[in-house]
């Protein structure tokens, strides 16, 4: 990854963030920042979600393009989380799909809201870099 | 020499981050010429002649693969898939539709540089 910040996890849980995350982390910066959203398809349907608070944004977005944060556009902090998002499915895609060869991965999406996503069954990472949060969010339908 | 470049990716981002990476990477870039989809690269592709296209699979309008097989049918340019499409599968189907080299995103300028290298014969 060409970001070269430290990611720190933070939580893993099958909860949701803000239940689970540690009181310490203020996960609502996540709901201000930009997210992305991939859905999957095959043996096993379900939605991916990429989400950043704005430092975590121009932090990713800063490293992937070796600019400042000052420098950096909503399109270039935009773009460059759909691409973060692009590469952590790629990555999931082989443990996600397996032997799957009816397994697809949409193109990544902006979200615009708050995903309304089924909780039933999932899992989330949240990150702390060293500017701003990230979370990778995997959900079954 | 210097290397006529077209990249053919949807993110404004990912083709900023090649053009820098192949820098990095000691790659003599001339002219770099940029594409969003596939359309796009085929529209180029009738006006420029270009050493070397760059491609990702996931786009939209029209994906890297299918831009692959309908460029293969006028143009015999080196094409190195960039993507994070990694399965075996997809692998075979790109050298199957005339890819001369695949990379797995994310890379690094020396995952690069050594794959353009075996293309290019430099």
């Amino acid at each position: 990854m060409m970001v070269t910040e430290e990611f720190t996890q933070v939580t893993s849980t099958e909860e949701t963030l803000e239940a689970a995350a540690p009181k310490s982390v203020d996960v609502s910066a996540i709901s201000s920042g930009s997210g992305f959203e991939l859905s999957f398809s095959g043996k096993v349907n379900g939605r991916v979600v990429v989400r950043c608070s704005p430092e975590g944004g121009q932090n990713i977005a800063g490293s992937m393009l070796m600019m400042d944060a000052e420098e950096l556009s909503h399109d270039d902090v935009s773009d460059a989380m759909g691409e973060c998002a692009n590469m952590i499915c790629g990555a999931l895609k082989v443990r996600l799909g397996g032997a799957d060869d009816d397994f697809q991965l949409s193109i990544p999406t902006p979200l615009t809201t708050a995903p309304d996503l089924p909780r039933e069954s999932g899992g989330a990472l949240l990150y702390q870099l060293s500017r701003g949060l990230v979370s990778i969010e995997v959900w079954r339908d | 020499m210097s290397l006529k470049v077209l990249l053919v990716d949807d993110s404004a981002v990912m083709r900023k981050m090649v053009t820098r990476t192949l820098r990095q990477a000691g790659i003599d870039l001339g002219e770099v010429l940029e594409a969003a989809n596939g359309i796009e690269a085929l529209e180029v592709l009738t006006n420029q002649v270009v050493d070397l296209i760059l491609c990702d699979w996931n786009m939209p309008e029209m994906d890297g693969l299918t831009f692959l097989k309908e460029a293969r049918k006028q143009y015999q340019t080196p094409v190195v898939m960039l993507t994070t499409e990694s399965s075996q599968e997809k692998i075979s189907e790109a050298m199957a539709a005339g890819a001369n080299a695949y990379v797995s995103k994310p890379f690094t300028p020396e995952k690069i540089g050594t794959s353009l290298s075996q293309v290019l014969g430099s």
